[in-house]
């Protein structure tokens, strides 16, 4: 059992390191990207400020230049990605400073010690080099070094350093890189919208598995009833309709015909508990009517298989109670097939809801998501598919150790 | 293998018996072959145009000019204003599909009005609050209009001749109050074929269109339709594509196994790892979105559930004795594939068929809807349904959309089942 786990959860970076490179490429060659964004949105800004205030026109090479390095696009692919994970050292903060004729020049950075404060740093050419000390002798910070930084056709002939500091930084050491819309840091952009989706999750989670159990295992105890017959039909109706188009009838006719559910405005710091509530039922029903319907399925048709097996009828023989021979003999069995679909759910808490949240704007991570890729965000959105495949990733291992746990035929010590 | 061998005899009998799958079957199948009949069904040329003696076929011939048919107009006419002046001028007449509206086409929803008891104009939902009434010519342009408030002429009457505005009167109260150029001679009392104009998305039931029209004023009945034949043609795309690659990596990884199983299991799982909707969502971005560019990238995210399957399936067969027993006697591996392997991966594929069907309606839905898919020019149900979502007081948008959606998954999932049921892969359920 040790070992199995241990050999999951050794493949689990190999896989994960190829699906963030193949999101990562797309990144790359995705048009429209943040640069091109940036320059868009420079000259529109341009536009509307009179001529005199700013020169307008394209960015200068300067600021392409800045644009570039920013997001990592002065770097070939395998480095910008090795860079991003963490495992080669880039530049974590920098500036970049023209050289007087003395070859020197200052540079004014964010303090990598000392939360909030200035650095001053003395920058000089050298042999073969630059150094870089801080302007205050006292001090010492090794890690910022320099490096040329040539721009094409430079209109100014003194040479362009820039001034950096090495480190790692990249989702090893658990930084995502800054949103290009907000400049806010991912990770609090994911924080921010985390409980929301957390919220929806938990009680999908719940309350799926609360109502589908019960209603499978009624239906199974009344095979062929009118309840069963009937509950089939509807349920099989439900299971055939995606959760959004079910959403937006729901949101047609509850909320914005009958009026009984709000149609948008969930903010989850301006509501009260009820409110809260108010604003989940409708989305949270749309969410779950998928998975709720086949795991009630699932355990109907699991109960009855079971009820049909060989043991049962000898624990009839027996003479054990007909609850106890469903509850204790075949439910357990029937929940196996339910056991391999529940670490599914821990990527559901992240992108499951997605059109769901689209449609009711919920400002979850779904919809975070959707934003990011409207907007070419990839900082986000590369820290929500990161979230989003480690939980895929994880919840593999989850479900097979769940479905150990109800079935003790399961040995993954046996080479397998 | 023979097609009518006892065993296929008694797998269609037991899918007949599912009588709503068996049904939804009929019905789908039904609606496939109107979809194919296209322009003869839902199109805004006619079947047949006869006008001064000459017979002709626009439907088939495409766009003919009004010139060409002796009409005062260059373009192509507007053939459902055609038959009511080739009826009233006795010209000729003209047979017009029975939806007499192209899916692409957007149309300006144009009632007949009439007056009231107190001499006040009305269409068909009332009395005109605030609008115009208008006279047209043969290509749909204006001829006359009049400004209407309250139902009757005030303010603005104006006349044209080719688009230009010729003279102009003033109405107060009804009654002409100024004409401009003041020796003007034109008759402004409205008579003639008068209409008023809808805006879109505008209610079911005016100018023919009977289930009202989308928010650019696309007929909703004809847009429906199209929707279907979009779905119906990427249908024809996308099995062949996605059953292929399926069927090929598939087959090879259950009957070759090792290293070549290894490596492309690993790849599957990196690439099935990638959120489907959020990397189509990217790709639809990247490329332009087409129906054929829209299906490729489906197809290379849906491939991977179907190859696991055949792979499974694949597997098995490759490990029984009569396969082995076959290799034994000399049969080479195209023969086993042939003989042995495929015919068991059949099975798969008429069973799967419907419910990658039924993915596929959902992920060009869920595309369109949220406006990645196709663009806004082509029908699609996704973006009628976005259409619902927006403008919420055109419930006739939502329940068409929701019925024809709704009824095609719920269908092509009770297909699914009963192809299940025939197959008896659950027999023990049973």
């Amino acid at each position: 059992m040790r070992d199995y786990v241990l050999r999951r959860l050794l493949l689990v970076p190999l896989t994960f390191v190829g699906i963030t490179f193949v999101a990562f490429c797309f990144t790359r060659f995705v048009p429209g990207g943040p640069i091109e964004q940036a320059m868009a949105e420079r000259q529109q800004a341009d536009r509307k400020q009179t001529a005199a205030a700013r020169p307008s026109g394209p960015a200068s090479p300067e600021e392409m230049d800045n644009l570039r390095r920013r997001y990592g696009f002065d770097r070939s692919l395998p480095e910008a990605y090795a860079i991003w994970l963490g495992v080669v050292p880039g530049p974590a903060d920098w500036v970049t400073v023209r050289l007087d004729k003395d070859g020197k020049a200052e540079a004014e950075v964010a303090d990598d010690r000392i939360e909030g404060a200035t650095l001053k740093l003395a920058v000089r050419a050298e042999q073969g080099g630059y150094a870089v000390t801080p302007a205050d002798a006292k001090l010492i910070r090794p890690n910022w070094r320099a490096a040329p930084a040539p721009l094409p056709d430079d209109p100014e002939k003194a040479p362009r350093v820039l001034v950096y500091r090495q480190a790692y930084a990249g989702l090893l050491q658990a930084e995502l890189g800054d949103s290009t819309t907000s400049d806010k840091p991912v990770w609090d952009e994911i924080k921010a919208r985390l409980p929301i989706s957390a919220w929806f999750g938990a009680w999908s989670l719940l309350l799926a598995y609360a109502i589908s159990i019960p209603l499978g295992v009624a239906k199974a105890l009344q095979r062929d009833a009118w309840f069963d017959r009937g509950s089939s039909q509807v349920l099989f109706v439900l299971y055939s309709i995606p959760g959004f188009i079910l959403a937006v009838a729901a949101l047609q006719f509850l909320c914005f015909q009958l009026g009984w559910f709000p149609t948008k405005g969930f903010d989850w710091a301006a509501l009260t508990w009820g409110g809260r509530v108010h604003h989940t039922v409708v989305p949270l029903a749309c969410e779950m009517v998928g998975a709720f319907t086949a795991l009630t399925l699932f355990t109907r048709n699991g109960l009855l298989d079971n009820l049909a097996a060989d043991y049962v009828r000898t624990a009839k023989a027996k003479g054990l109670g007909h609850l106890r021979i469903v509850f204790v003999h075949a439910l357990r069995n029937s929940l196996i097939p339910l056991a391999a679909t529940f670490g599914g759910n821990l990527g559901f808490f992240l992108t499951g809801s997605f059109l769901i949240e689209v449609t009711f704007n919920i400002p979850g991570l779904g919809l975070l998501g959707y934003d990011s890729l409207v907007h070419r965000n990839f900082p986000v959105f590369l820290g929500l598919l990161t979230l989003s495949s480690l939980a895929m990733l994880l919840g593999n291992i989850v479900s097979d150790l769940c479905v150990a746990a109800v079935d003790p035929r399961i040995r993954f010590d046996k080479s397998a | 293998m023979s097609f009518f061998d006892p065993i296929t005899v008694q797998r269609f009998e037991r899918f007949r018996r599912n009588r709503f799958g068996w049904w939804s079957l009929l019905t789908l199948l039904t609606l496939s072959l109107l979809a194919l009949l296209g322009p003869l069904l839902v199109g805004n040329r006619p079947l047949v145009l006869r006008i001064d003696g000459q017979t002709r076929f626009p439907v088939f011939a495409g766009f003919i000019s009004g010139r060409e048919l002796g009409l005062a107009i260059e373009g192509e006419p507007n053939y459902r204003l055609l038959a009511e002046e080739l009826k009233a001028n006795g010209r000729g007449w003209l047979v017009l599909p029975p939806v007499p509206f192209a899916p692409g086409e957007v149309c300006e929803v144009m009632p007949a009005v009439s007056r009231d008891a107190a001499g006040r104009w009305r269409d068909p939902r009332g009395v005109i609050a605030e609008g115009r009434i208008f006279t047209l010519n043969a290509d749909g342009t204006r001829r006359q209009s009049w400004t209407i408030i309250d139902g009757r002429p005030s303010g603005d009457a104006r006349l044209f001749v080719d688009g230009v505005g010729l003279a102009r009167a003033k109405f107060v109260d009804g009654q002409l109050a100024q004409r401009v150029p003041a020796d003007d001679r034109t008759d402004w009392v409205p008579k003639g074929a008068l209409r008023t104009q809808v805006p879109s998305p505008c209610p079911p039931g005016l100018d023919g269109h009977w289930l009202g029209t989308d928010e650019s004023g696309h007929d909703m009945t004809a847009r429906l339709f199209g929707g279907f034949r979009l779905l119906l043609l990427s249908a024809f795309i996308y099995l062949p594509c996605v059953y292929g690659v399926g069927l090929l990596l598939g087959a090879a990884m259950g009957y070759f196994g090792g290293w070549f199983d290894m490596a492309c299991q690993r790849l599957m799982e990196i690439w099935s790892n990638i959120p489907f909707l959020y990397a189509i969502i990217f790709l639809a971005s990247l490329l332009e979105p087409t129906l054929s560019v829209l299906i490729l990238i489906l197809v290379a995210f849906s491939w991977i559930g179907l190859a696991q399957q055949l792979r499974a399936s694949a597997y098995q067969v490759s490990a029984r004795d009569y396969v082995t027993a076959s290799r034994a006697l000399g049969a080479g591996h195209a023969r086993i594939i042939w003989r042995h392997i495929l015919p068991n991966c059949a099975t798969v594929i008429l069973t799967t068929l419907p419910f990658s069907l039924h993915g596929l309606v959902f992920s060009l839905s869920a595309l369109d809807y949220l406006g990645f898919g196709l663009p806004p020019t082509e029908p699609s149900w996704g973006d009628l349904l976005h259409q619902a979502k927006e403008n919420w007081n055109a419930w006739w948008i939502l329940g068409p959309t929701l019925f024809c959606l709704v009824g095609t998954m719920v269908m092509i999932n009770s297909i699914g089942e009963a192809l299940q049921d025939a197959f008896d892969l659950r027999r023990a359920q049973r």
